[in-house]
């Protein structure tokens, strides 16, 4: 297993971040704004700084093909970013038309519209209308309960999973006339209008979902909640009680992000401040194990104990023991906020990169 | 007020057509409703196309989703004390999806409208289901 890369930006907490296709830009939410790194290199250079939201930008997307950046914040509004050919990046409001502060968003594989969810037991679907020339967002609220914390399309982008504070993980059918194509048949339904919801799961304890993924394949849902559990669900078809729901129980702290790094492996990252690794099918799942090297940090070296540092360390100190146990022995020194796929080829995962309340991005190899 | 009629522009046509339809509203025994909107090029009101609709699903149908509207609507009503009104109104549709550009433009020339068409008030609606309930506000009001 390589090492991990580590890129300590700054000595903020980092609320979302994205990478561009080619993995060349990294656009990080840091306070009231965004930031562009640029790699050059081993490192990242901070290259542009996107200004426009006057709260907390809470959600950061980059667009694979067309480049685009969606940004959302606690303001209650969402930019959409276009790059220019001076280099400049073009805000453009959208009118999310909710009363409360926004969460999460995504753009939905086709790159046609982008799901953003809010405080206000709203999510908002948006898309762009040409005759208007304006992003208009429709409102999936039935039957919402509570803040939705994390949305997650399906690979046909149509169907949108999303975990909410209210205990439950929704898969929602967010079909619009004239931007979508009618997806195929699956095992999540067939006809299907916008807001009519596909599946309801709740996890056994009732706490709060942290994060949602769809499988690459699209045919099962796992989600993290705030009670230490991972739930996978294989859904059999439309109307019909699923073919299985998997609910694993970590001794681990609760996750807060999670992505299928196959249709066997899932990688999640939390509130431990490390990654972990989940493998299983629809007969069962465990957790194998993390990712982090045995040592912990590298370059946490070990001191001789001799007699003599060890009465001077109680007196400098006040402890027995002069090993430096104020920094982590995990790569990040806080909670991992969001863990986004890096590296994927042939449907396999093979680099994750994950970001947390210490300001670094880490790349992790699998 | 002048600044607004250097706007937005009416064709002939379409002021007749709109007298014509007054005229020959008031006789009709089932309701009768045009569309109109603003072309947003040359800045002119215009039928939307030529068909006269006489039943409110087909007009709410024919509303786009996102776009402001206005709507020339004859109602022919019996009223609770068995008099008999056509009232002529003019319906602005204004759904909330739709920008501040084409609200500001629908805006300006609601007056226009008003005074080319020569109804008698206008209602605000904000959604095409809206329209199944027109029966009961115009009856409400007279």
């Amino acid at each position: 297993m390589a090492a991990p890369e580590v890129h300590h930006l700054f000595h903020a907490p980092i609320s979302d971040h994205s990478f561009s296709d080619d993995r060349s830009t990294l656009a990080v939410a840091r306070d009231n704004n965004v930031e562009l790194y640029h790699r050059s290199g081993k490192t990242f250079n901070l290259q542009d700084e996107l200004r426009g939201h006057d709260k907390l930008v809470t959600g950061v997307d980059i667009a694979p093909q067309s480049g685009r950046i969606v940004t959302c914040s606690q303001d209650r509004n969402a930019y959409v970013w276009e790059p220019s050919e001076s280099g400049e990046w073009k805000p453009t409001l959208v009118l999310l038309r909710i009363n409360r502060a926004a969460t999460c968003v995504r753009w939905c594989p086709g790159e046609t519209k982008f799901a953003v969810g809010s405080g206000a037991r709203i999510i908002a679907v948006c898309y762009f209308e040409q005759e208007n020339d304006w992003w208009v967002s429709k409102h999936l609220k039935k039957p919402l309960r509570s803040t939705v914390t994390s949305v997650a399309w399906h690979p046909n982008s149509v169907l949108l999973a999303a975990g909410s504070t209210d205990g439950h993980a929704r898969v929602f059918s967010s079909f619009i006339k004239g931007t979508d194509e009618r997806p195929e048949a699956s095992p999540w339904g067939e006809r299907l209008p916008f807001n009519t919801v596909c599946g309801e799961y709740l996890n056994p304890t009732a706490g709060w979902v942290h994060d949602v993924a769809f499988a690459p394949s699209g045919n099962a849902l796992a989600f993290c909640s705030h009670d230490s559990n991972v739930t996978i669900v294989y859904p059999s078809g439309p109307e019909q009680p699923p073919q299985a729901v998997i609910s694993i129980s970590t001794q681990q702290l609760p996750f807060t992000s999670l992505l299928w790094s196959s249709e066997t492996e899932l990688i999640c990252a939390g509130y431990d401040c490390s990654v972990y690794r989940l493998m299983g099918d629809a007969n069962g799942w465990q957790i194998t194990g993390s990712l982090e090297k045995d040592n912990g940090r590298p370059g946490l070296e070990q001191r001789e104990e001799s007699a003599l540092n060890m009465f001077r360390s109680m007196d400098l100190r006040g402890r027995a023991s002069s090993a430096d146990d104020t920094k982590l022995k995990t790569v990040h020194q806080n909670s991992i906020n969001t863990a986004r796929i890096y590296q994927e080829s042939g449907g396999n995962v093979q680099k994750v990169s994950t970001g947390g309340v210490d300001g670094r991005v880490v790349v992790w190899t699998l | 007020m002048s600044g607004e009629s250097r706007l937005y522009t009416f064709s002939q046509e379409t002021k007749d057509k709109l007298r014509k339809f007054r005229l020959s509203t008031s006789r009709a025994k089932d309701p009768q409703a045009v569309i109109y909107l603003i072309d947003k090029t040359t800045m002119e009101i215009k039928q939307t196309d030529t068909e006269v609709y006489k039943s409110m699903t087909e007009l709410s149908d024919e509303l786009p989703d996102n776009s402001p509207r206005y709507v020339l609507l004859s109602y022919p009503l019996t009223m609770a004390s068995g008099r008999l009104s056509v009232p002529y109104v003019m319906i602005n549709y204004l759904p909330p999806t739709c920008s501040q550009e084409m609200r500001m433009l629908y805006a300006g020339a609601k007056e226009l409208l008003r005074n080319q068409s020569e109804v008698s008030r206008i209602i605000e609606i904000d959604s095409a289901d809206d329209l199944e309930e027109i029966e009961e506000r115009l009856k409400g009001e007279e």
